[in-house]
């Protein structure tokens, strides 16, 4: 086999009727699902993959993974404009996206994630033809202490994202934590803190916790305060400019390459996903900024880094799959599905006897990434004007989706009675100024945190383990840094604040 | 290329109007049983090997009801949610769930949980054996000395499993009551993380299924040393099974479809036909060869004898773990 087969060979399976207009309606029914808050690509993949069940492999493949693709994209379209991210994934892009589009420059946030999006999922298609097989058996070498690891990394972005009262961000952050212990517990599957409630054993899943904290929660904000004091609340209207001087463009084009390796390198790994992905880039950017105290207030390389990491997960998720028949993330364990039905198992030797298959995959992402670079560029000018509904009508439907969001996660009506109790939550979190994004990101994170010591704890009690492990000492070597920078970054803060949202670059 | 699209717009229709359906839903007479569309739960996500089997059998079910048969995922607490909704729906056949090895488990951590006394067993369809894998380099070459060792070092073997709910760690539980050795267990989130565990090395063991290991035994990463189901895999000729290896265990985790108690015996009967046409259509046959899954057929009386043997060697299994 040619390695260049790998490029070559599945232009012709893709360029025919049935995937093209798949793969078209796929982008575009993902865009939509990761837009509205609500559905994201788990569920939108959920949903679909039973209609594929009929279909041959490589339509159903376009289906499936433009879905996958519009829908991590479509979720920095409501960060941007209604501050809800309409994937997890788009958490730490909300931080810097709606500070922007509040300050009149939603178009030039929307234009910059969408090509952020489209380079990093670019990347991370590239890397899946060429380095899979080498980066699947990287990957194999993580095992319960480095996972820990990225989980305990991962948490330590909260230190980045405290805004301007640490005790409020770590109150925050365990409370996520201890929500996380909520359900049975993986060594004997007794239920911890369900009080008797089996849909509790289940534990609280992120996204109808997320759909309450975000979205449901803005709905109470604005019929307790906004519509009773009977002001007209901020809609963001106003597009701005959209063009941007090249030198700030050659400096956001400088974040994505090392984003696109995280993103890539963070989907690869069994368990983790898009939402991980993009927080490990956001403190990765964060750390390494000039101008770290402009992130929290409207900071376009932060978005930049996020899009490009979440974006590149995807063809980081489809690797184990691919390569070693282990699904990357929670959507392509949907996807595996597809597979087996078809009866394909991908593993291996998938590379060398069905090189036309994994070219077939590098295809449909390349172009699922296109379709979605022209609808989001030509959206950037129209999607902020949907939003002159008025807000009445626009909260009625953020509303809805939340309950249709939370209740698709296991078709189950609990699930809108956690989101709405996570409304009450969050609306009180707002109030009393405590952040929210450390909270739902250390309920991502707390089960992988916990599942994976138990497992290291199991295996070698001595946990020597976390020292003698070359990357989990990395990764543990990388937290004390940030821990130990901090107060660095508190002496740059006082002596040269920059003032709300504003961009000096963008201005000039 | 073939595309069903209209029967899967249909089946859209179709589960828009489950909510409204069953609202008005009568306790209709067998005789036109059924006159609209059956519900078969799975209580698992989409995708997923239960979920893939469900379609699969609904799509043939519904040609023998001349009614569709309308696959409703309800995830979580492995499989208890849609095992309750089940148990608590209406006797009127309409509610199905293909169930499995829940109701043989759940009231062990879940004294209210519905056991297979508390539901009407329709058909056994599925039977995947049940392997002991070992990472590549594992001193462990046959299924006779993996035993030997966890029972002379009594919690020294590491085992890996998909959580404690699941089927295949209540597989490792029988192995331990029939063979006298003791693992020491390592739980995982599903089998998705337990191959990659066992490919990189951290795990001496799992206990998993075969099939979606193909490719990892194939290429050495991992390897199979025995599987405990009563004949070979024939996608895995060289995996022996237990019995040959001496230990005289037959056992592996069931699927089965099952309806809420006290249904009607002539609403079960049709049930029971749909299903022995579906199970003996060739659609189902090519279905099975294609995915790997492996058929295993037993008919209502049967598949209920069977599964309440089961209760009882995974009784003995649970008073033996908890034993200890």
């Amino acid at each position: 086999m040619n390695s260049l087969d790998l490029y070559m060979l599945g232009w012709s399976n893709i360029f025919s009727f049935w995937p093209l207009l798949l793969l078209f309606v796929g982008v575009i029914v993902g865009v939509i699902f990761g837009a509205l808050p609500g559905l994201g690509a788990t569920a939108g993949v959920a949903i679909v993959v039973p209609l594929t069940y009929g279909m041959d492999l490589n339509a159903s493949l376009s289906l499936l993974l433009g879905i996958f693709c519009g829908a991590i994209f479509g979720g920095s379209i409501s960060a941007t404009l209604i501050n809800i991210p309409g994937v997890p994934a788009a958490m730490m892009t909300v931080l810097e996206a709606y500070p922007l589009a509040r300050a009149g420059k939603a178009g030039l946030v929307l234009a910059v994630s969408t090509i952020s999006s489209f380079l990093g999922g670019i990347f991370s298609a590239i890397m899946l033809a060429f380095f899979a097989p080498l980066l699947a058996s990287w990957a194999l070498r993580f095992g319960p202490q480095e996972y820990f690891m990225v989980a305990l990394l991962g948490i330590s972005v909260i230190v980045l994202i405290s805004g301007d009262s640490m005790p409020r961000a770590l109150f925050a952050g365990f409370l996520g934590l201890l929500l996380a212990t909520v359900g049975e517990e993986a060594l004997r599957g007794f239920p911890r803190y369900a009080f008797g409630v089996t849909d509790l054993r289940v534990g609280l899943h992120f996204i109808p916790v997320s759909l309450g904290l975000y979205g449901m929660a803005q709905v109470f904000n604005y019929l307790i305060d906004e519509a009773r004091s009977g002001q007209e609340p901020e809609i963001i209207r106003s597009l701005g400019k959209i063009t941007l001087p090249f030198r700030r463009v050659l400096s956001l084009l400088w974040v994505v390459p090392r984003n696109a390796v995280i993103g890539t390198i963070v989907g690869a790994l069994p368990g983790t996903g898009a939402t991980i992905g993009a927080i490990l880039s956001y403190g990765v950017e964060k750390r390494i900024s000039r101008t770290p105290e402009a992130f929290g207030k409207g900071h376009l390389e932060a978005i930049v880094a996020t899009e490009t990491s979440n974006n590149a997960t995807i063809g980081g998720a489809m690797i184990p799959l691919l390569a070693l028949g282990i699904p990357g993330d929670a959507t392509t364990a949907i996807i595996l599905g597809a597979f087996i039905l078809h009866g394909v198992a991908p593993g291996p030797t998938l590379f060398l006897q069905q090189p036309d298959l994994v070219s077939s995959i590098f295809v449909i992402i390349l172009l699922a990434n296109v379709i979605f670079l022209i609808v989001g560029l030509a959206g950037a000018r129209i999607f902020p004007k949907l939003l002159s509904i008025p807000k009445n009508i626009l909260m009625t439907i953020v509303a809805l989706l939340c309950m249709v969001g939370a209740f698709s996660v296991h078709n189950n009506a609990f699930d809108i009675g956690t989101m709405v109790v996570f409304g009450v939550v969050g609306y009180l979190m707002r109030k009393a100024h405590i952040p929210i994004a450390p909270l739902l990101l250390t309920l991502i994170l707390g089960p992988l945190l916990e599942s994976n010591i138990q497992r290291a704890a199991i295996i070698d009690p001595t946990f020597i383990g976390f020292l003698t492990s070359p990357i989990s000492l990395s990764i543990l070597i990388a937290i004390i840094a940030m821990f130990a920078v901090p107060p660095i970054i508190q002496r740059y803060k006082s002596a040269n604040a920059l003032p709300v949202g504003e961009d000096k670059e963008t201005t000039s | 290329m073939h595309f069903s699209v209209s029967k899967s717009i249909a089946r859209i229709i179709a589960a828009a109007g489950i909510a409204g359906m069953a609202i008005m839903a009568s306790g209709a007479s067998a005789q036109d049983y059924p006159d609209h569309e059956v519900t078969m739960l799975v209580g698992f996500n989409a995708g997923g090997a239960t979920d893939v089997i469900a379609r699969a059998l609904a799509d043939q079910m519904e040609k023998a009801l001349g009614q569709p048969v309308v696959v409703v995922n309800k995830s979580g607490a492995g499989g208890l949610l849609a095992l309750n909704e089940v148990a608590r729906a209406k006797p009127d056949g309409y509610t199905l769930m293909l169930s499995t090895a829940t109701p043989l488990t759940a009231s062990r951590s879940e004294p209210e949980a519905p056991t297979v006394d508390d539901v009407e067993v329709i058909g056994i369809v599925n039977l995947d054996g049940s392997a002991v894998l070992v990472k590549a380099d594992s001193e462990f070459k046959t299924l006779d000395a993996f035993f030997e060792a966890a029972k002379d070092k009594p919690n020294s073997v590491v085992m890996a499993h998909a959580g404690v709910g699941g089927s295949y760690y209540l597989n490792a539980l029988v192995w331990e009551a029939t063979t006298g050795a003791k693992f020491k267990y390592v739980p995982y989130g599903g089998g998705s993380e337990i191959y990659p565990a066992l490919a990189g090395g951290h795990v001496e063991s799992a206990s998993a299924v075969l099939s979606p290991a193909k490719q990892l035994i194939g290429s050495g990463q991992i390897r199979a040393l025995g599987v405990s189901s009563a004949e070979r895999n024939p996608s895995f000729p060289d995996v022996p099974t237990f019995k040959e290896s001496g230990i005289d265990l037959v056992w592996g985790a069931p699927k089965f479809v099952i309806a809420p108690k006290d249904t009607p015996e002539d609403v079960i009967a049709v049930l029971s036909d749909a299903l022995d046409q579906a199970m003996n259509s060739e659609e189902m046959n090519e279905f099975w060869a294609k995915t790997g899954y492996e058929k295993f057929y037993l008919k209502r009386d049967e598949a209920t004898q069977y599964l309440q043997n089961a209760q009882k060697s995974i009784n003995e299994a649970f008073a033996n773990a908890d034993g200890k």
